[in-house]
């Protein structure tokens, strides 16, 4: 277990630092950033830059200082919300991002894990097809074509909930509905998948043999040995999240990161570009860490070494 | 024992001649049998879910090339004296597309009110572009976006995921940490770095897409070759004296297909999707390139006053998506019965 | 001997992507007491479906017990609801499968594996389960088995797994075990020492065994008892010592010949049986074996035998030993065993005028 957690840590850094140079030799060195466009620059963000990244030194120097700075937390400075430090930006927007993304994340596992146990143990039944119809549909439609659909039926036409912005915890059910249906149809279909995988288990026909009755068979003997590969999507998931946040919260006027990101975009606020991936980046991989450590834990064959 | 002594049925004493025993006859292998690619195919025809789809994305991919040239107009012509015009059909009137649309309270006839004589199919966007020719020509780009996407993923995935398959060893252990360090990248945040630095355009969200998206392909090939390369025909073949370029191109690729045809089929509406999504939040193709991104984007700003101009493009990308994720599906299930539910 | 389980004309089908299989077509047999019953045939001979049948294991779909009846104590196994059945399993019948690596849930102690039955069926729990799940490590012949409660399947060997199946089989003193080829999978080493557990398990307990496998030689070694299973019916049936020198039917034959022993002349080919099993999707009119039987005869193809008795313990279900058969000559092996060892049965004396009766 140590061995694996030591080896799982060090793809991770390697992982970011990789993200992290990318970044910078991104800002440096192509036409259209700032570090290029001196001229478009106010005096005072010029002297900024020059202060922080040492414009004139050698591409190396500037590299390190590049690093060093972000290790600090030192992201920069936006070009323009009034040259404030980027850092600042992303903890002020950190909040509703992080309640979206962790509701999301919540009622899809939950309806995920519902839908798909339900319709392997349902097997080839009409729950077991409409569980999918549902699931197909959750993966095919785009969050952000749903959102709209959502937006303008519930929100403007019956007037239901709130339209947009972040305010109460009304303002939350849109956004988080509608972040969570891919989230809900990825993890329904998985866990069928493995549900149905364990049910053909010689371990599970052992477990009929034993004279269990279906429930302790379905949640000791199938559901747990189903959920252990299940924690893997949790990875791909939370990418997903992080995709979906842009368009929900572009939507839904949120004021989290995804908007933040996204508006960066749209003004060429370069500073903010960077800050956000990196952050988004070192999110991603934390989550990468939690899940295969959770699968460690999870699973006796790993947590205890031996053969898998 | 009474049943020993029951008298025993007496039969025609011809029956109880030996026969001679034909020893090709008790080898032969009765019934027909399929190659691989039957035996799917026959899976496949069963599946009607998958069948659909598969009509549904022929018609679709066929609209996309002769859709515009039905209608006869041009996805770029602008008129601003027939903007938002709402769907008209004639017959089809009762189905919505009776050209009235309701603003405010009231229902109108753009038809009427700004006199319009002809009807536009899906009706026309602010600028008076008919919207049938540009959604066509949008599922074209997207098609396309899609296919090309997932042909380099697939060429790419299947070098790597190769030779680090079949040479094993260092080569393999060097190429697989490489890819470890890689997954844990977000693919989405590479991808719009990398459209940050090209110009926006279709080339470069095929470029920016292929940039991680042939990972997953290549760990499918490779996890598929391993396994192959230690089953007994391949070792046979060996030892038989096969080469290199025949073991690959003859034993390990025709039996890597299967996997690396669903794994494409999946990767076309991924592919569909990113497009959609990149010009959504503004980084997609540039205007008036149509693609049904960026008409969802533009109907997504008029959603209040005319919903047709989302619905109908979504409508159409839904139903792609859809029917590229149940023909995959379905292709998964005839190719591999084994994972069949 | 008291009759425990029995099996009457009992069919089960799989409906197939391609159409019905009749897996096991109308079998019928007692288990006693006590006694070992070997169950032997070939891959897709319908034996290990026979086994789980008589647990009701038959996935349903696709599988379906669709005639017969399997009574044990006088009930009938087929007619009890789902409920009524999960008191049997494991409690009067518990089953041994044969992939000791597949057949333990990876994600639970053994403890919990084991104890599971216990609470289930005698309602043990806490330390008279820990009490218990000892005594049955012991029998099962785990050694320091106090370390083992909290340790998980993939940390033992494939034997030391095999035990704890058989510990679990065992939790509630079952009446009947049956052991769908318990030593299949396992090393020849291991396989001797767990035949010697189930033999000296069932002295102790009393428990009849159903012993599945296609192993003659351990057929030898555990059974008292044996059915010839092939094409989804039982051919032959007979007490060990009928079966091995006095058998009957051209299959049991061909098995028997199949069977290398060390005296045999090494420069000649082992004697195999020609051919494949029939395809139960649609089984063949007739004997299904005739079509593979160097010794069928025109009626082999049209109508099926009746089972035959020989004596109170023995029948088989062929045509040569209807009365107007014509003797046959039964393969050497066979013919060398009969006068060797059985010098006095009729049979040998049927053999030495020339022919079978």
């Amino acid at each position: 277990m140590g061995r694996y957690l030591a080896q799982r840590l060090t793809y991770g850094v390697l992982t970011f630092l990789l993200i992290a140079s990318f970044t910078f030799f991104l800002m440096d060195l192509l036409p259209g950033s700032p570090f290029q466009n001196q001229e478009k620059l106010s005096p005072e963000q010029l002297t900024i830059l020059k202060d922080k990244y040492g414009l004139n030194d050698p591409l190396p120097q500037r590299y390190a200082t590049y690093m060093v700075n972000m290790f600090q937390g030192d992201l920069g400075v936006s070009f323009k919300y009034d040259s404030r430090p980027v850092t600042d930006l992303i903890m002020e927007r950190i909040g509703p991002s992080a309640q979206l993304g962790a509701q999301a994340l919540i009622l899809g596992v939950l309806a995920g894990l519902l839908l798909g146990v339900v319709a392997a143990l349902r097997h080839n039944t009409s729950i077991d097809y409409g569980a999918m119809f549902i699931s197909v549909i959750g993966i095919s439609v785009p969050s952000f074509v749903f959102a709209s659909l959502l937006q303008y039926y519930v929100g403007v036409k019956w007037g239901a909930l709130p339209v947009a912005f972040w305010e109460s915890p009304a303002h939350t059910i849109l956004p988080t509905i509608s972040l969570s249906l891919g989230v809900t149809a990825s993890i329904a279909r998985f866990v069928r998948t493995e549900m149905l995988e364990v049910t053909g288990q010689d371990y599970v026909t052992l477990a009929k043999a034993k004279g269990l009755d279906g429930q302790s068979i379905t949640w000791k003997h199938m559901v747990r040995n189903a959920l252990i590969p299940a924690i893997t999507i949790l990875g791909p998931m939370t990418a997903a999240l992080i995709t979906g946040t842009f368009v929900i919260e572009k939507i839904f006027a949120v004021p989290g990161l995804g908007e933040l990101f996204v508006s960066s975009i749209t003004q060429n606020d370069y500073t903010v570009i960077m800050g956000t991936t990196l952050f988004f980046s070192a999110v991603f991989i934390v989550m990468i860490l939690i899940v295969d450590l959770l699968y460690g834990v999870v699973d006796p064959r790993i947590r205890l070494g031996g053969n898998k | 024992m009474a049943e020993q002594n029951m008298k025993m049925e007496q039969y025609d004493s011809s029956l109880f001649q030996q026969v001679e025993l034909n020893e090709q006859a008790a080898e032969r292998i009765s019934g027909k049998s399929l190659n691989f690619w039957q035996d799917a195919w026959m899976r496949l025809r069963k599946n009607k879910a998958a069948i659909m789809s598969l009509i549904i994305i022929l018609i679709l991919s066929l609209l996309s090339i002769f859709g515009p040239m039905l209608a006869g107009r041009d996805a770029y012509e602008q008129s601003i004296t027939k903007a938002k015009l709402p769907p008209k059909v004639t017959g089809l009137e009762w189905a919505g597309f009776d050209g009235v649309s309701t603003l405010g309270e009231k229902e109108i006839n753009f038809y009427e009110t700004k006199k319009v004589e002809e009807n536009y199919w899906f009706g026309t966007d602010h600028l008076g572009r008919d919207l049938w020719s540009r959604v066509w020509e949008g599922t074209r780009v997207s098609l396309f976006i899609g296919l090309m996407a997932a042909i380099i993923d697939v060429i790419v995935g299947v070098t790597y995921g190769g030779i680090s398959a079949y040479n094993g060893g260092r080569v393999d252990n060097i190429m697989q940490r490489i890819v470890e360090v890689l997954t844990g990248v977000p693919n989405l945040i590479l991808i719009i770095l990398f459209i940050l630095i090209l110009e926006p355009g279709i080339t470069t969200i095929i470029l920016a897409m292929t940039i991680t998206g042939w990972i997953g392909m290549s760990r499918l090939v490779r996890g598929q070759i391993l396994k192959l390369k230690n089953q007994e025909f391949v070792l046979a073949a060996r030892t038989l004296g096969a080469s290199s370029t025949r073991l690959i191109f003859k034993h390990l690729i025709p039996n890597t297909l299967g996997t690396i045809i669903i794994s494409l089929m999946f990767t076309i509406p991924g592919a569909i999707f990113f497009e959609a999504f990149l010009s959504f939040i503004g980084l997609g193709l540039a205007p008036p390139q149509p693609s049904l991104g960026t008409l969802i984007n533009e109907g997504y700003r008029e959603l209040k006053t005319f919903p047709f101009l989302l619905v109908v493009p979504s409508t159409v990308i839904v139903l792609l998506m859809v029917s590229f994720n149940m023909l995959a599906d379905g292709l998964r299930d005839a190719f591999d019965p084994r994972l069949r539910r | 001997m008291e009759t425990i389980l029995s099996v009457r004309d009992l069919n089960v089908a799989f409906h197939t992507f391609a159409g019905t299989v009749q897996a096991v077509r109308g079998v019928s047999f007692d288990l006693k007491k006590g006694e070992t019953l070997a169950i032997v045939g070939e891959s897709g001979s319908g034996k290990s479906v026979t086994s789980k049948a008589i647990m009701r294991l038959i996935p349903n779909p696709p599988g379906e017990i669709t005639k017969g009846e399997i009574l044990f104590e006088g009930r009938d196994l087929v007619k009890l609801s789902d409920k009524e059945m999960q008191k049997v399993r494991g409690r009067d019948i518990a089953m041994i499968f044969q992939d000791p690596m597949t057949s333990l849930n990876p994600t639970m102690t053994i403890f919990k594996q084991i104890a599971e039955g216990l609470k289930r069926h005698q309602g043990l729990t806490g330390d008279a389960a820990k009490k218990r799940t000892l005594e049955l490590l012991t029998l099962v012949g785990i050694p320091n088995p106090e370390a083992r409660l909290k340790q998980y399947p993939h940390q033992l060997s494939g034997g030391m797994r095999q035990r704890i199946v058989i510990a679990i089989a065992l939790a509630c003193n079952p009446k009947v075990l049956i052991a769908d080829e318990p030593t299949t999978a396992l090393d020849v080493t291991i396989q001797a020492q767990i035949l010697e557990l189930l033999k000296d398990i069932q002295q102790k307990t009393g428990t009849a065994i159903i012993f599945i496998t296609h192993d003659l030689g351990v057929v030898a070694n555990m059974a008292d008892r044996v059915a010839v299973m092939y094409a989804g019916k039982l051919i032959e049936k007979g007490t060990v010592d009928e079966i091995f020198y006095e058998p009957r039917h051209p299959y049991t034959w061909g098995l028997l010949g199949s069977m290398p022993r060390p005296s045999d002349d090494r420069t000649l080919d082992l004697p195999a049986i020609p051919g494949t099993p029939p395809n139960l999707l649609h089984p063949p009119a007739g004997d299904a074996f005739a079509p593979r039987n160097k010794y069928a005869m025109k009626i082999d193809f049209e109508k099926e035998p009746p089972m035959f008795p020989i004596s109170e313990t023995h029948e088989a279900a062929t045509w040569l030993l209807h009365p107007q058969a014509p003797a046959v000559e039964p393969p050497p092996a066979i013919r060398e065993l009969a006068l060797k060892y059985r010098p006095d049965s009729a049979f040998a004396k049927s053999l030495l005028k020339g022919g079978q009766v």
